[in-house]
């Protein structure tokens, strides 16, 4: 199983990522926003980042820039709420950042269950 | 800049009319043509005649020229009313745009805690167990919650599927049943479709989205009254008429939803496709159905009208381009029965 980083403003879906995580037998860990997921990066290593898009402080746009960097093999999925502009806006910046992958809130058990199988390549044979 | 076309309209029509009036009274009371009559027979040597002539003529271009630019500036100010219509009407949908857009992400991040929990509980709970039930309605309350917000985000961004098509015939059909189930006993359905109506560039469920809320429109308009309330898509092809309706010419599937309600007054007229406006009570209606239902069509290059007398009835016509010919190639399989009919 793999050890997770959930970074989100919100505490309560910070929270709630962080029991469906452990659910699917990941150990996860929640930071408040991209300094504070910076920070647990250069303390522990971390399989995947799920990362909230909107945040105050750095928002999850320029902590995937900087991660992109300086940790290479990090895996990372970009969320969001929506707003105005399209998952696929998202989508298309998020992967420009370079997130592997994107979902938009709320997101059920199976969107992340098959989500973070295929951005770790546990994903069952078809 | 409409107040200044206004002016000058006003401007030139009450310089014509001065005008007019002035040589009218000049003949007719200040007995102008007498006088020059006795001048010019009074020096018939200095040949006054041709000058006369001309003197008399010259009215006529003076006219045409006031006239046309009276017409010029009568153009003139129909457009820009038009445009600062359609500027103001725009502006007024791209703040909705922006309120609803933020809206619909803060509520998005508040079902997440919602929806995520009571699926995960709802998961670990037996369905034995009294409380199953209990989570059960919990998860699927979230759920509509969610669906009712990506509606919303849908006016928001007015997002269709972009590069899906659909026969309408076939949507139509499909969604018969539920029209009929959904419609009270007092009012008769009837769905006229023609031969193969024809594919258009919207999505089936976008489709569907837009015949349901015409629908729902007009069985509501309907509520206490008994009548017929008519479905009907057909192939049409739109020549010099397509500009009424601000399209381009050529090949269309026109939709109509016709009833016999207690239709929309001249006032609610002009509002009826503005974002949030009802005419339904408070609770009952967004107004988000015929804003969404005008964006889902202008997008795919459609458009649509509304025509109503107040205790006649309302018909909406959505005209939307045909992607494939008529008697073309469809997503759908073609039915026997062209024409339904449903009490």
């Amino acid at each position: 199983m793999s050890h997770i980083l959930v970074i989100d403003d919100d505490p309560a879906v910070a929270e709630s990522l962080k029991f469906m995580l452990e659910d699917l037998g990941h150990t996860v860990a929640t930071a408040e926003d991209g300094k504070e997921g910076i920070q647990a990066l250069g303390r522990e290593r971390y399989d995947l980042v799920i990362t909230d898009i909107i945040m105050p402080e750095k928002d999850g746009l320029e902590f995937l820039m900087e991660t992109r960097g300086s940790h290479p093999d990090l895996k990372a999925i970009a969320i969001s709420g929506g707003g105005r502009m399209t998952s696929k806006d998202y989508l298309v910046m998020a992967d420009s950042f370079g997130a592997d992958a994107v979902l938009t809130k709320p997101i059920s058990m199976e969107e992340l269950t098959e989500c973070v199988e295929r951005v770790l390549g546990t994903s069952p044979p078809a | 800049m409409t107040q200044l076309g206004s002016k000058t309209l006003k401007r030139d029509t009450f310089v014509t009319a001065v005008a007019v009036l002035l040589l009218f009274g000049a003949f007719h009371f200040g007995e102008f043509f007498e006088w020059l009559y006795e001048f010019t027979r009074a020096h018939e040597e200095w040949e006054l005649d041709e000058f006369i002539l001309l003197l008399f003529a010259l009215p006529l271009p003076l006219a045409w020229f006031a006239f046309s630019r009276m017409r010029e500036n009568v153009a003139l100010y129909q457009a820009h009313l038009t445009a600062e219509r359609e500027l103001a009407h725009f502006r007024k949908v791209e703040s909705l745009g922006v309120l609803a857009g933020g809206l619909a992400h803060e509520l998005n991040n508040q079902l997440q805690p919602v929806l995520s929990m009571s699926e995960l509980l709802l998961k670990r709970t037996p369905e034995t167990d009294p409380g199953h039930r209990k989570l059960e309605l919990v998860h699927d309350g979230a759920k509509r919650a969610k669906d009712t917000v990506s509606k919303v985000l849908v006016f928001a961004r007015r997002e269709a599927d972009q590069g899906k098509t659909c026969e309408v015939g076939e949507v139509i059909r499909r969604l018969n049943d539920l029209l009929v189930i959904s419609c009270s006993s007092k009012i008769d359905l009837r769905v006229e479709l023609g031969a193969m109506v024809g594919v258009v560039p919207v999505s089936a469920t976008d489709l569907e989205g837009v015949i349901v809320n015409l629908f729902n429109n007009a069985a509501h308009a309907m509520e206490d009254r008994s009548g017929s309330l008519v479905i009907g898509a057909t192939a049409t092809h739109l020549d010099a008429d397509a500009r009424e309706v601000g399209l381009v010419p050529g090949g269309y599937v026109r939709i109509e939803v016709r009833d016999e309600g207690k239709g929309i007054s001249e006032e609610e007229l002009g509002r009826v496709f503005d974002p949030f406006f009802t005419t339904k009570e408070v609770g009952e209606g967004t107004g988000l159905g015929l804003s969404q239902v005008k964006g889902l069509v202008e997008k795919a290059g459609g458009g649509i009208s509304l025509d109503s007398r107040v205790g006649q009835g309302t018909t909406v016509t959505v005209y939307l381009p045909a992607t494939v010919p008529s008697a073309g190639a469809s997503d759908f399989p073609r039915q026997e029965d062209e024409n339904l009919e449903e009490g």
